[in-house]
């Protein structure tokens, strides 16, 4: 069991927690990032058009 | 048939969410936002997210966290956690309002997505993780748009054909009064969760978005352990 100041902690900045972890985190370039992003839309319109052979899909 | 396994399930749920508020509350040692997160995917997934929380969470003994979850497999399931919540969040917030407008099942389905999009990156990815990002929100969101866009895709091609299949074939499941809607819902986020893992497991892997952390200090082994105990043979 944790005590209250073990709970106050828990609740503390995040930002202390990545300093000790050392998370930084990466970044991809701009375009190799827009080509993901378009690529998961597609799968995901691709997955409506599947539904839509199950039900009728209408907007 | 079907009213008996929502029942299960409910009840399942029930005690699932009892558990893991239990835990996180005295045996947390990751964040709040992280626990929290744990919390409401349980409440959206039964006993299928309690089960991942004890995979992937649930600390074993004091002092054993960090071990515990370092493999990328356990790290991307926190991440996933993390991600899902907010999406499930908007998702389920929007589709119990929307029955009200009568919109057709398409624009129902848009609508769930800018809400999850919205929950996701505005409230569960920027707002809860600004301390990462120095106390600058902007910075956060757009440090954590890329992210979250391509997880909430993810999670997005699996619920929405399990939702509009579900709530166009299953009669008096369309709106939040409904237990039927409750459960398809449940079924659906499941689903997402399964269909996103693998983005969630290349991000994590690649360093393009967080895992799961222990909080400093906040996990040390129990006192008994760390002193020897004297031999009683003596």
């Amino acid at each position: 069991m944790i005590d209250q100041a073990h709970m106050h902690d828990a609740a503390g900045s995040a930002g202390a927690m990545y300093q000790h972890h050392d998370h930084a985190m990466k970044e991809l370039p701009a375009g190799r990032a827009a080509v993901i992003i378009v690529v998961t839309f597609a799968v995901l319109l691709a997955a409506l058009w599947l539904t839509s052979f199950a039900i009728p899909v209408r907007f | 048939m079907l009213d008996g396994a929502m029942v299960v399930w409910f009840a399942l749920t029930a005690g699932s969410v009892v558990f893991v508020v239990w835990d996180s509350v005295f045996n947390g040692v990751t964040s709040w936002v992280q626990r929290i997160a744990w919390i409401l995917v349980t409440i959206y997934t039964g006993p299928v997210g309690a089960f991942f929380y004890l995979l992937a969470c649930r600390r074993p003994l004091p002092g054993t966290h960090d071990a515990f979850t370092a493999a990328t497999s356990k790290q991307a399931l926190n991440s996933e956690m993390h991600c899902l919540a907010g999406d499930a969040t908007g998702i389920f917030v929007a589709a119990s309002i929307l029955p009200v407008f009568s919109l057709t099942n398409g624009w129902d389905a848009t609508i769930e997505y800018l809400a999850g999009f919205v929950s996701g990156l505005f409230i569960f990815q920027a707002l809860m993780m600004i301390g990462m990002y120095e106390g600058h929100y902007w910075k956060a969101v757009r440090k954590t748009f890329f992210a979250e866009t391509v997880s909430m895709n993810m999670v997005m091609t699996g619920m929405i054909p399990v939702m509009l299949i579900l709530g166009a074939r299953w009669a008096g499941s369309e709106g939040p009064q409904a237990p039927s809607f409750w459960f398809h819902m449940s079924m659906a986020t499941i689903v997402g969760g399964l269909v996103a893992y693998p983005i969630s497991h290349w991000l994590v892997a690649n360093r393009l978005k967080h895992g799961c952390m222990t909080l400093p200090d906040a996990d040390k082994p129990a006192p008994d352990w760390a002193t020897p105990r004297p031999n009683p043979r003596r």
